[in-house]
């Protein structure tokens, strides 16, 4: 019953958040609704029994990317003050697209009665290691370092070529 | 009677009917918890502060609050009464909403962190929560700062704000990688994330703490010392202080608050102070163990050893905070990059290969 | 409260995050608005994706829906810094970050 609780006062949040980041007319507004947003998705990973990926989240997404929206918010606007503000056009079509792609979604999810269970088991050659893993976290990086080690050396140069690429892009003209 | 205990007939006597009756406890544990945390934080920045003014006058010849109570004990509360009376004043240009609630989201974390941190044994019931992520949760909560920072810069309306607030967010930005880095060399030691874990895997004799372990090279003193001065630039301290000296762009990013929200920043930062001397501790000093096998360290001893060495480190900040100038921005910044990031690098991955050859 | 939460639940509010970021790229001409609305479309799928490896994954230990979503929030990360500094590179040469006015490649 808590989570039942949890999960419907999340939920409030996420939606009212999402809602304020697309339709206020103030940039920076929208910017912290965004966090409200983050925040709620980290308690839905929470409840959902993915810890380390909550601290995850609230590190990387709020403590960094929402920082990089800030500043990029702060700066381009004039310094003298005057807010930016952001006007929303094409609001019909808009609409048309976003409730009909959630229409056709909404009568998915709630038609398909049961997916099929996933059937990969500890016992499977390349999962092995899992056996005595303590918690969440254990688990996650035993995966991670035996299984996904290459998406994850990839991701770390990935990171690297974006880390130059801001650089580069946003440096000052010579 | 336990905590559990008294919330549970607090339940029973609030007649919650008896399916929603642990579910009362809970929510009543949480409360109590969050009374208890919040009364501990006031209180001891209360004392903090008296303790800094007078530190700081004997380190400065001089002898600091005098007369308001005896020796001035009394002088934090005078200055809590003068700025709870004083005009509250928003300036035309600032974004109201945003111009209240950036002191809120720059409290918060200085809240939340002391949520995870025991204060002495946990089995001992001194411990909110020994959540599973424990450092993984501090070092996401202090992440939060910066954007109560930047957010109370742009709000006010004001150029030299704007100004301070970047500079500010870019000086915790910078030292929140290094400090990292510098957490992860006792996760290394201790194979969890856990706080008690991270204690309890270091030795009863201190010279078995982690920051003076021999038998990794000294590496985790200088884990130590890189920790430190990434947590003192994180929490504005000198001699990282420049976002909010007076003589420095006006103040930085809290120029245009008064009152009690400029008391609530300062709030802020006195009890990140605490907070990070307790992480230290923690980490690198052997929590709330004694420094020898033979004295007492379990119950209200553990108590004793926590808050010692956490007045250690407090005293040793307030002592590096009168001693030394300020750093200009540029510097920082380098040090940061150039010097603290690369330190924290081989700290970590000497650490790692010691604990990947070591049997 | 007798319906307890399953995967129906989160599927939903998967869903309807999902849709708000598209109504929010669709409508907003500003392009760091835009780029938030493709945000919350990245956060409705780590959702999805966590939601999934909890209810149709039953040993708790195999986790690769969560390592799944952990990637995605590196990339997004990674996207985010990226596009921001092209946001920040735009307006100092143009002066405005409204994508409809930015349309040409040499002025």
């Amino acid at each position: 019953m808590g989570e039942a609780i949890a999960f419907w006062i999340l939920s409030a949040l996420i939606v009212v958040a999402a809602l304020g980041v697309v339709t206020l007319r103030n940039l920076f507004h929208c910017a912290l609704c965004l966090g409200l947003v983050l925040f709620g998705v980290a308690g839905i990973f929470v409840l959902n029994g993915a810890e380390f990926l909550a601290g995850v989240q609230v590190l990387i997404y709020v403590g960094a990317t929402l920082v990089i929206i800030l500043f990029a918010v702060m700066l381009s606007e004039n310094i003298t003050g005057e807010r930016i503000r952001v006007v929303s056009y094409n609001r019909p079509l808009g609409l048309l697209a976003a409730l009909g792609f959630l229409g056709v979604v909404l009568f998915l999810a709630v038609s398909q009665t049961s997916l099929p269970p996933h059937t990969s088991s500890v016992k499977d050659p390349s999962l092995q290691v899992l056996t005595d893993v303590p918690n969440n976290i254990a688990a996650f990086g035993t995966l991670l370092l035996t299984k996904f080690i290459v998406p994850f050396e990839f991701a770390s140069i990935f990171l690297l070529v974006a880390m130059i690429g801001a650089i580069v892009v946003a440096r000052m003209a010579e | 009677m336990t905590l559990m205990e008294l919330c549970r007939s607090v339940a029973q006597w609030l007649g919650v009917p008896a399916e929603y009756r642990d579910a009362a406890t809970l929510i009543l544990l949480a409360l109590a918890d969050a009374f208890i945390l919040f009364n501990f934080v006031m209180l001891s920045v209360l004392v903090l502060i008296y303790v800094f003014r007078k530190l700081i006058g004997f380190i400065q010849a001089r002898l600091g609050p005098r007369y308001t109570g005896p020796r001035g004990i009394l002088q934090t509360v005078a200055d809590a009464l003068k700025l709870l009376t004083k005009e509250d004043i928003i300036p035309l240009a600032a974004d109201k909403v945003t111009f209240n609630l950036a002191p809120l989201i720059v409290f918060l974390p200085a809240l939340l962190v002391y949520v995870v941190i025991p204060f002495g044994d946990p089995k001992s019931g001194l411990q909110v929560r020994d959540l599973n992520i424990g450092i993984l949760y501090i070092a996401a909560i202090t992440s939060i700062t910066v954007i109560g920072i930047v957010t109370a810069g742009w709000a006010s309306g004001n150029k030299w704000a704007v100004l301070g607030a970047m500079r500010s967010g870019a000086q915790l930005l910078s030292y929140e990688v290094p400090m990292t880095l510098a957490f992860l060399v006792p996760v290394l030691l201790a194979g969890s994330l856990r706080l008690s874990d991270i204690v309890n895997s270091q030795g009863e004799w201190f010279w078995q703490w982690n920051a003076f372990r021999l038998d990794y090279l000294g590496l985790t003193f200088i884990a130590f010392l890189v920790y430190f001065i990434c947590a003192l630039a994180e929490t504005n301290q000198t001699p990282f202080d420049l976002p909010e000296a007076e003589s420095e762009l006006v103040a930085g990013y809290h120029v245009e608050y008064s009152g009690m929200k400029f008391a609530i920043f300062f709030l802020a930062e006195f009890g990140n102070t605490i907070a990070i001397s307790a992480i230290a501790t923690h980490l690198f000093l052997g929590g709330w163990k004694a420094p020898a096998p033979f004295l007492p360290d379990t119950g209200w001893w553990s108590l004793f050893w926590f808050f010692a060495k956490v007045s250690t480190l407090v005293f040793l900040i307030i002592w590096i905070r009168g001693t030394y100038p300020r750093v200009r921005i540029d510097q920082v910044m380098e040090l940061g990059w150039k010097f603290l990031l690369p330190v924290g690098l081989l700290c970590v991955t000497g650490v790692g290969l010691l604990v990947a050859v070591r049997p | 409260m007798d319906v307890s939460i399953t995967l129906t639940h989160y599927l939903v509010l998967s869903a309807i995050l999902f849709a708000i970021g598209v109504y929010g790229v669709l409508t907003r001409r500003n392009a760091i608005a835009l780029l938030m609305g493709v945000e919350l479309m990245l956060n409705a799928v780590n959702i999805n994706l966590v939601a999934m490896n909890r209810f149709l994954q039953p040993d708790w230990r195999i986790v690769t829906g969560q390592i799944f979503a952990g990637f995605i929030i590196v990339l997004a990360a990674a996207e985010a810094a990226v596009g921001f500094a092209l946001v920040i590179a735009i307006y100092r040469n143009l002066d405005r970050i409204n994508v409809d006015e930015v349309n040409i490649l040499k002025w």
